[in-house]
Formats: C-alpha cells, sequence, structure tokens
C-alpha cells in the first residue's frame, strides 16, 4: 500500500513539476512576445522624437541665417568679421544637423513606421530629396566662403541672400511636412496603442489560463487523487481489520472444536471406568480431530510461507492418472456421504506423466474439488480433464450444480480472509483459505484458479490450468482408471451425459416437436441450445451469436435448408452444418453433401447417434 | 395394450409439451382420415412416418406401434384393409381421447 501511495506521489510530483516548466515557459513566452510588441511602439517614437527634434534645430538655425541675411539685405554695409564667423559657425551647426536628419530620416524605424502607407512614403522620399539639395547648397555655400575667405564683397553677400531665401522655402516645406506627419504619426500612434491594450488584455486572460490549466488545475486533480486513494485505502484497511477480526473468530472456532473433542476424549481414556471398546472410539476421534487440526495449522503456515516468499515446490515426474485418483478417493467419500454424484471425465487424451510437485497439485484439486461438493447438496459435480496439446496446458473444469456464488461475491473469492458470507464458514465450516491459497500455490506452479461462471442455485464452474514443462518422452492415455479407495472398480458415469458441456448448437426446424426432442437430446449432454423454427430467424440469429455447430432442416416453409445452407456459408457461419432429413435415400445423402452440408442426419434419430456426431464435427 | 406392459408416460422433460402434443395429433389423425377417404396415400404415409419418429421418444409407445401398423397397411395401398385400417385408427382415436398417465 505505502509502495502504491509513494508510486503515485512520485508519479503526481512528476506530472507536476513538467506542467508548471511548461506553463513557466508558455507566460514567460507570451511575456517576451508583449515586450517585444510594446517595444518596438517606443522605438517608433522615439526614432520620430529625434527626426522632431533635429527639424526643430533646423528650424531655429534657418531662422538665424534668414535673419542675418535679411539685415544684410537691408544694409550697404559689408560684414563684419564677426558677423562672418557666427554665420560660419551656423553653417557648420547646420550641416551637422542634416547629416543627423538624414540618417533619421534613412533610419529602418522612420521609413518603416511610413512604409505602409504609400503617399506618406512618398511625401517623404520627395523630403528627403529636397534635404538632400539643400544639403549641396549648404556645401557649394561653405566652399564659396572658404574661396572668398570673408564675406565681404558683394557677391559673396548676393549669394547669401540667395541661400536663405532658398532656406525659407525650405523652412515652409519643413513645416508643412512636419505638421502632416505629426497629424498622421499621432492619429497612428493611438491606434497603436489601442492595439496593444487589446494585446495586453489578451495576454492577461492567456497567463492567467494558462496557470489555471498546467498550474492550479492538476494540483487540483493530484490532490483530490490522492484524497480519493488515502480514502479507498482506509476503507480497504478497514475492510481487511473487519475480514481478519472474523477470520480470527472463525479460525478460532475452527481450531476449538477438535480441540474441544480432543479434551474431552482425553478424558475418556483417563477414565478407569471406560470400556475397551469406548477407549478405542475416543483414540479414533482423537486421532480424527488432531488430523483437522493439523490440516488448519498446515493453511495457516502456507498462507505465512506464501506471503512471505518462502514456498518451495517439489517437482517430481509423476503419473498424472494416480494424482487425480488420489483426489478422486479423497472426495468420493464426502460426496458419497451427501448422495451427490462425483463424476470424472477425459476430454481427448492427456499425459501419462507429468513434471509438478504431486504434494501441491493435489492440494489444489483436492481444495477445488472438494469445495464444489461441499457446496453442492444435490446433483453433481463433475470435473473435466482436458489437454492442449499444441500449448502443453492441463485443464480441469469443475462444475457442480451447487449453491452458486452471487455476483457481488465473487470478487472476494481469491483474496486472503474473505470468505464470500462469514455465515458460510459457519453452516459450511472451513477456515475459507482454501481456494486463494490453491489459486497462489498454482500460480507459482505456472498454472491458475478462476471461476469461470456462477449462478445462485443453479452451481458454479471453476477452472484450473497448469502449463506444464514436457521435459521427459511424452506419452499420452485416455484413461482414468479411477478407482473406490484403492479396492473397488470405479463404475464411469456415461461421458454422453457431459460430452456436449459448454457447446452452443442452433436447431432450426419447422416442426417443432422434433426441435424439442433435439433440445432434450442436446441438452442432456450438455449443450447450450438456440430453437428456430424457420430459417430467416436463424440467418439472422447466426449473424448476431456465436455456435459451435448448425442442425438445418431440409424441408421447410419460406427458405428451405439449401436456400438457408447458401447464406449461412457466405461469411456468417463456418462451422459444422448438419442436415436433417426424413429420407433415407443415398441420392439424398450426395446432394446435401454437394451442397455444403458437413453430415446428413435421417429423423428420427437416436440420441446417442445424434451426440456422437455432433461431438465428432465440433470436435 | 399392444406390445408392451408398461403404461405409456411422457418423458419428464417434455412433459410439459403434452397437451400441445396430443392436440396436434388429434389434429392430424382427423387429416389422416379425409387423406384416406380421398386416397391421398402418399400424404398419410408422410404424416405417419412424423408420428413414428417423434411419438416413442416423446414417451407414447403404443402411439408408435399404431402408427407402424398403419404403415404396413399404406404400402399395399390399392389393395389396403380398409376395414383394419378403420380399426387401428379408431384404436389412434381412442387412446388420443382416454390418454392419462396421472
Amino acid at each position: 500500500m505505502m509502495i502504491k501511495f509513494k508510486n503515485i506521489l512520485k508519479s503526481n510530483q512528476r506530472k507536476f513539476f513538467l506542467y508548471s516548466i511548461v506553463g513557466i515557459v508558455l507566460i514567460l513566452l507570451s511575456s517576451a512576445l508583449t515586450l517585444y510588441y510594446h517595444n518596438k511602439n517606443v522605438s517608433g517614437q522615439v526614432a520620430t522624437f529625434r527626426v522632431y527634434s533635429a527639424i526643430t534645430k533646423i528650424l531655429t538655425i534657418n531662422n538665424e541665417i534668414v535673419s542675418i541675411a535679411g539685415k544684410l539685405e537691408g544694409s550697404s554695409r559689408s560684414i563684419d568679421d564677426e558677423t562672418v564667423g557666427i554665420i560660419e559657425d551656423s553653417l557648420d551647426s547646420l550641416k551637422s544637423q542634416y547629416h543627423l536628419i538624414n540618417f533619421q530620416l534613412l533610419s529602418a524605424n522612420f521609413n518603416t513606421s511610413h512604409g505602409r502607407d504609400e503617399k506618406k512614403k512618398l511625401k517623404s522620399d520627395e523630403f528627403l530629396n529636397n534635404h538632400k539639395v539643400l544639403l549641396k547648397d549648404i556645401n557649394d555655400l561653405e566652399l564659396f566662403l572658404k574661396k572668398t575667405k570673408a564675406l565681404k564683397n558683394e557677391n559673396a553677400r548676393k549669394r547669401l541672400i540667395q541661400i536663405s531665401e532658398k532656406l525659407k522655402e525650405y523652412n515652409n516645406e519643413v513645416l508643412f511636412f512636419l505638421n502632416d506627419k505629426i497629424l498622421s504619426d499621432h492619429i497612428e500612434e493611438y491606434s497603436k496603442l489601442r492595439k496593444a491594450g487589446f494585446i495586453l488584455v489578451f495576454m492577461l486572460i492567456t497567463q492567467i489560463l494558462l496557470i489555471w490549466l498546467l498550474i492550479f488545475r492538476p494540483l487540483f486533480k493530484t490532490i483530490s487523487q490522492q484524497h480519493d486513494e488515502i480514502t479507498k485505502a482506509s476503507l480497504n484497511v478497514q475492510s481487511a481489520n473487519r475480514s481478519k477480526s472474523d477470520f480470527i473468530a472463525n479460525i478460532s472456532h475452527e481450531i476449538r472444536t477438535p480441540m474441544t473433542g480432543i479434551l474431552g476424549y482425553t478424558a475418556v481414556l483417563r477414565d478407569s471406568n471406560s470400556s475397551n471398546q469406548e477407549k478405542d472410539e475416543a483414540v479414533k476421534i482423537i486421532d480424527r480431530n488432531a488430523e483437522h487440526l493439523m490440516g488448519i495449522i498446515d493453511e495457516i503456515l502456507d498462507i505465512s510461507k506464501l506471503e512471505s516468499g518462502k514456498f518451495d515446490y517439489d517437482y517430481q515426474v509423476v503419473e498424472l492418472p494416480k494424482l487425480i485418483d488420489d483426489v478422486y478417493a479423497l472426495v468420493k467419500v464426502k460426496a458419497e456421504e451427501k448422495n451427490i454424484d462425483l463424476i470424472f471425465t477425459l476430454s481427448g487424451k492427456i499425459p501419462k506423466y507429468i513434471k509438478i510437485d504431486p504434494k501441491r497439485f493435489k492440494q489444489i484439486l483436492f481444495n477445488v474439488v472438494g469445495n464444489a461438493v461441499k457446496f453442492t447438496n444435490e446433483g453433481y459435480v463433475h470435473v473435466k480433464v482436458l489437454y492442449n496439446l499444441e500449448e502443453a496446458e492441463l485443464m480441469f473444469l469443475v462444475r457442480d450444480t451447487g449453491i452458486g456464488i452471487e455476483l457481488k461475491n465473487q470478487g472476494h473469492l481469491f483474496k486472503y480472509f474473505e470468505q464470500v458470507d462469514s455465515s458460510v464458514s459457519r453452516n459450511h465450516g472451513g477456515t475459507g483459505l482454501g481456494l486463494v491459497l490453491s489459486k497462489d500455490m498454482a500460480e507459482g506452479m505456472r498454472g491458475d484458479v478462476n471461476l469461470i461462471r456462477s449462478e445462485i442455485n443453479k452451481g458454479s464452474v471453476f477452472e484450473i490450468s497448469f502449463q506444464l514443462e514436457i521435459e521427459h518422452e511424452l506419452i499420452l492415455t485416455n484413461q482414468l482408471n479411477l478407482s473406490e479407495n484403492g479396492k473397488k472398480e470405479f463404475k464411469q458415469t456415461d461421458e454422453r451425459e457431459f460430452l456436449l458441456e459448454e457447446k452452443r448448437i442452433m436447431i432450426v426446424d419447422d416442426a417443432k416437436e422434433n426441435s424439442r426432442l433435439f433440445e432434450m437430446y442436446l441438452k442432456k449432454a450438455g449443450a447450450e441450445t438456440v430453437v428456430h423454427n424457420n430459417g430467416v430467424d436463424a440467418i439472422s440469429s447466426a449473424a448476431r451469436e456465436y455456435f459451435d455447430l448448425i442442425l438445418l432442416d431440409l424441408q421447410m416453409p419460406g427458405k428451405d435448408g439449401f436456400q438457408v445452407l447458401k447464406e449461412l456459408r457466405s461469411n456468417l457461419f463456418d462451422g459444422p452444418i448438419v442436415a436433417l432429413t426424413a429420407h433415407t435415400m443415398e441420392e439424398e445423402k450426395i446432394r446435401t453433401k454437394e451442397a455444403g452440408f458437413d453430415e446428413h442426419l435421417s429423423k428420427p434419430i437416436k440420441p446417442r447417434d445424434l451426440i456422437n456426431k455432433v461431438f465428432e464435427l465440433i470436435e | 395394450m399392444i406390445g408392451s406392459n408398461i403404461p405409456d408416460k411422457c418423458v419428464p422433460e417434455l412433459k410439459k409439451y403434452q397437451a400441445e402434443f396430443l392436440q396436434d395429433r388429434k389434429e392430424e389423425l382427423a387429416k389422416i382420415v379425409l387423406f384416406l377417404k380421398d386416397h391421398e396415400y402418399l400424404k398419410v404415409r408422410k404424416m405417419i412416418h412424423k408420428w413414428e419418429g417423434i411419438c416413442e421418444p416423446y414417451g407414447f409407445q403404443r402411439l408408435a406401434i399404431l402408427g407402424k401398423e398403419l404403415s404396413k397397411e399404406l404400402v399395399l395401398e390399392n389393395q389396403m384393409d380398409s376395414a383394419k385400417a378403420k380399426k387401428i385408427i379408431q384404436k389412434m382415436r381412442d387412446y388420443l381421447l382416454n390418454f392419462n398417465d396421472d
């Protein structure tokens, strides 16, 4: 139980760790995406502000030059050295600002931000071209100033005035452009801000969902699962404790009963007044009770060994029919006491010698068959022995007509300390350990014990199987040679009674008297039957259910036997189909054979012939 | 009783169908009489063949024996002893009317 809990805890820890990592990675990714988008917007804005700042500076410098040029234009005197210096400095500053603007305008941010709008892009390109022309003019003026050394002559003054005119025009252009650009940029920024708002809200909701899905939900699930497991475990512990208490109460009763007998009859032995006959009887009773007590102690010790893994098997090559006979002789006494039939039959051949632990093998067979006898008050216990040559599997099908086991109790059959009902042990005796011990022991010898089916007041079918290791030469036998207490020959029951056990047969005959007769014969042989009085129902039934064989009357109203056969053979049924007919003529037999029937039976049919033929065809 | 001193008894597994079985045979017997009148021997033989097959396994041995006797007569067809056949049919009718295995 603890190991199971630890495993669950470990698995949940791993799951939780993995989900948390995935969750955190996804949240980080979504946060990074949001930041990247936001940063991109901010970078665009910064670039635009830089351009604005450069343009503002240009305007200031331009104004300064224009103001100087205005002054020069108004006066006739030549420019003094100080003014020339100021103009030269202004031109230098102007040039560097133009370069900066050039750089900013050409930068990706500025271009990209306008790239989507073709009209704006054209305007921006025009602005850049003008800007380049102006920069050339400024360079020319600089060269001119250098050449003339000073702006003292008339030509220089005129040139300066020309440039200032150009700058005026440029100023106006810049102002228009700026006005336009600021407006469009602001609209765009607002739209981006709105988008960013939506994206932020979306990301927030996504992150909350991710946190719930990947962290809180698994956590909640894990906690619920652990809570369920703990509750279940607690209930199991309570149930196990109750079962153990019941078991102890039962086992004390089981031990006390023979002990009372032993103590009571020991007193008879001690009593000097007891006759020899009384003393002999007392010894017998003490002996029987001691043996019974020993059996109980052995079972408890076996459980202890099995639970601690110290159970050893002593494999030997032994004669299988002899082992079966030993068990038969032991159980037969009980069956006779209860006046029920104990029948052992063979289906096919079984190995004469097998390698197995004979003591444990007998113990398993005795427990299962003994149980069947114990819980059967009338009818029979039938043990069918089979051997699958291909898979080297030895099988015992133990069928009884006993009290049966309720469906809700079938799951407790193979659990320690959980006899189906504590009242069962009171009514029938026993520790309730036999079946579970047998299953565990069989598993230890590459075998198993299972309940195949059970119905209240109808009986049960158990299966014991062993996977055999055939090391020696395989000798098969079809003889059980059962004896009674090793002395009298056992009068074997007619095998035909159980020959068709577990087989499903469909009877199709429009004459109800016939179908009822066949049904009776087949049921007596243990078969399960389904009767139809027309071909259409037979075809539909074959499409839905499994059958081992079909008995089909040839003369029926509607679809006759041949038509039904044809439809059955078209992918509905590939098992044996037997033609039933009132004719005995050889021609009829040939006709049915040619049509595809596996066998032809003429009515009236003797039960033995019918059973033998059906068995032969199925096998 | 013909051929047996043991009284007829329906087999226990088919006891639940006994009344239905006897009623069906009564109806078939009426048909047999009509077929005989019309000399439709083949139809009578088919019915009697069925009786032979089912009466004995159901436990009505005497009825099966009567069926066999009638079959023998039917083989002769045109040379059939009608008086004998009528006698057998009367026995069958009596059997079906008076059957009681309680």
